[in-house]
């Protein structure tokens, strides 16, 4: 890619990248437009914010709530690949922000979510959390859009949740949370998300910690949609070492394991 | 599962000592334009703040205003006033952000864009001890990171910095505004 385009905002609690390849004269618009399509999911999905639509749903009182198209689809791929998983990727865990999973917690599971068209409804009481899928979710949603408008190339990133598409290899970096490179890869026409853990309990985050018993490393999952690859890095998170790679694999992910070195 | 396309990992890694990350995305020109296409002059305030409305910055936003001369801009349209644009910098745990914020004339914010990202730690790779640890298919052609800035994928950076940063720049405007 000789020449791109690149442009950079604050959302979806963030910094979200979108990069194309154009000499499209309206490149600037197309971008502008689907950064307005980041931003709309972003509020919408909000787990931080009394008005967005997401906290509507968990203070519903278990009646059934009618949702946006994308929130009802991110709701669906969330219940589907918990549901898949045995609940390793499990967003009904709202309430634990914060928290250890291990303390009292009202935590629902997956086969709580009810969706019946565009409505949705979980138990009262239930609450969810989907900072591990909207990133990602949202990076598909801006590369089909982008895509929609004619552009051949390009990558999303928001918060390090990326995908690439068209004809080119882009190097990523892979980094720690204190900043560190630990390693690099070449990524085309697939998605990559990096998770870690860490002490911090920073709940003014956008992102949730899954605090969990198994003690968790950098793991990157590759795959071919950034909302499969968000979500694996959780189940990825919730799984031990031995079982990991399989589990991610029959989930549709390729795991890159950097503590423990990698085969691909 | 195998994917559409190979994925490539390199395991003849390099010492790198220039920044991993540096993306210069706007620039005053260009963050004009965006945030106020419809402008037709911008005209560049001289603003020097007191002692006092830098505590009152302090006290109303929650975050202190570092620069007693923050880069302002009036923005106009037949000479009537549109909103004004800003010019900022925050600096995060990782990151250096300069970033550009409009704000129309009610007092909103109409928008927010990055201009400039820096990563400011991690950028010498002194053990290479991992590269060892990847095996299997080798990169015919390594990159170059000198023509190739690799894209960052870690742990999600929280954009408080700059949210917080906005919310200092929106009390700014209020002093700018009222005289």
């Amino acid at each position: 890619m000789d020449s791109y385009y690149r442009r950079m905002k604050p959302t979806l609690g963030t910094f979200v990248e979108i990069g194309v390849d154009s000499n499209d004269s309206n490149v600037e618009i197309i971008v502008s437009s689907v950064f307005s399509k980041v931003d709309d999911l972003s509020f919408r999905l909000n787990f931080h914010s009394e008005l967005s639509e997401l906290s509507m749903l968990n203070s519903a009182n278990g009646k059934f709530i009618k949702m946006n198209k994308n929130c009802v689809n991110v709701i669906k791929l969330a219940k589907a690949i918990g549901l898949a998983s045995g609940d390793k990727f499990n967003c009904t865990i709202g309430n634990a922000l914060g928290f250890s999973l291990s303390d009292s917690l009202m935590l629902g599971s997956s086969s709580d979510i009810e969706i019946v068209g565009n409505f949705v409804r979980i138990p009262s009481g239930i609450k969810i959390i989907l900072d591990g899928i909207a990133k990602g979710f949202a990076v598909d949603l801006a590369v089909r859009s982008l895509k929609n408008f004619g552009i051949k190339s390009g990558w999303v990133n928001a918060g390090g949740d990326i995908r690439v598409f068209g004809d080119f290899g882009m190097p990523i970096v892979i980094k720690d949370v204190d900043g560190k490179a630990k390693g690099f890869i070449r990524l085309r026409n697939a998605a990559i998300a990096t998770s870690s853990s860490s002490n911090e309990k920073d709940t003014s985050r956008y992102s949730a910690r899954y605090l969990n018993e198994v003690g968790i490393d950098l793991v990157s999952v590759i795959s071919n949609s950034a909302w499969r690859a968000d979500a694996l890095t959780k189940v990825a998170s919730n799984t031990n070492n031995f079982d990991r790679f399989s589990t991610i694999e029959k989930l549709g992910g390729q795991l890159v394991d950097l503590n423990r070195g990698v085969t691909i | 599962m195998k994917l559409a396309h190979p994925i490539f990992i390199t395991s003849t890694l390099i010492s790198i000592s220039a920044p991993l990350y540096a993306a210069d995305f706007l620039n005053e020109k260009q963050g004009q334009k965006i945030l106020f296409g419809k402008a037709d002059r911008f005209v560049k305030l001289t603003v020097e703040l007191s002692e006092e409305q830098l505590a009152l910055i302090k006290e109303k936003a929650g975050v202190r205003q570092r620069s007693k001369s923050p880069q302002v801009w009036k923005a106009e349209l037949k000479g009537e006033l549109l909103g004004y644009f800003f010019i900022d910098e925050v600096i995060g745990k990782h990151e250096y952000i300069t970033y550009a914020l409009g704000v129309n004339s009610k007092g909103e914010s109409v928008g927010i864009e990055i201009m400039s990202y820096r990563e400011t730690h991690g950028s010498e790779i002194k053990d290479l001890a991992w590269r060892n640890k990847f095996i299997g298919k080798k990169l015919s052609d390594p990159f170059k990171l000198d023509k190739d800035v690799p894209n960052i994928s870690g742990a999600t950076l929280s954009c408080r910095n700059v949210l917080d940063g906005v919310k200092r720049l929106l009390v700014l405007h209020e002093i700018i505004n009222n005289g």
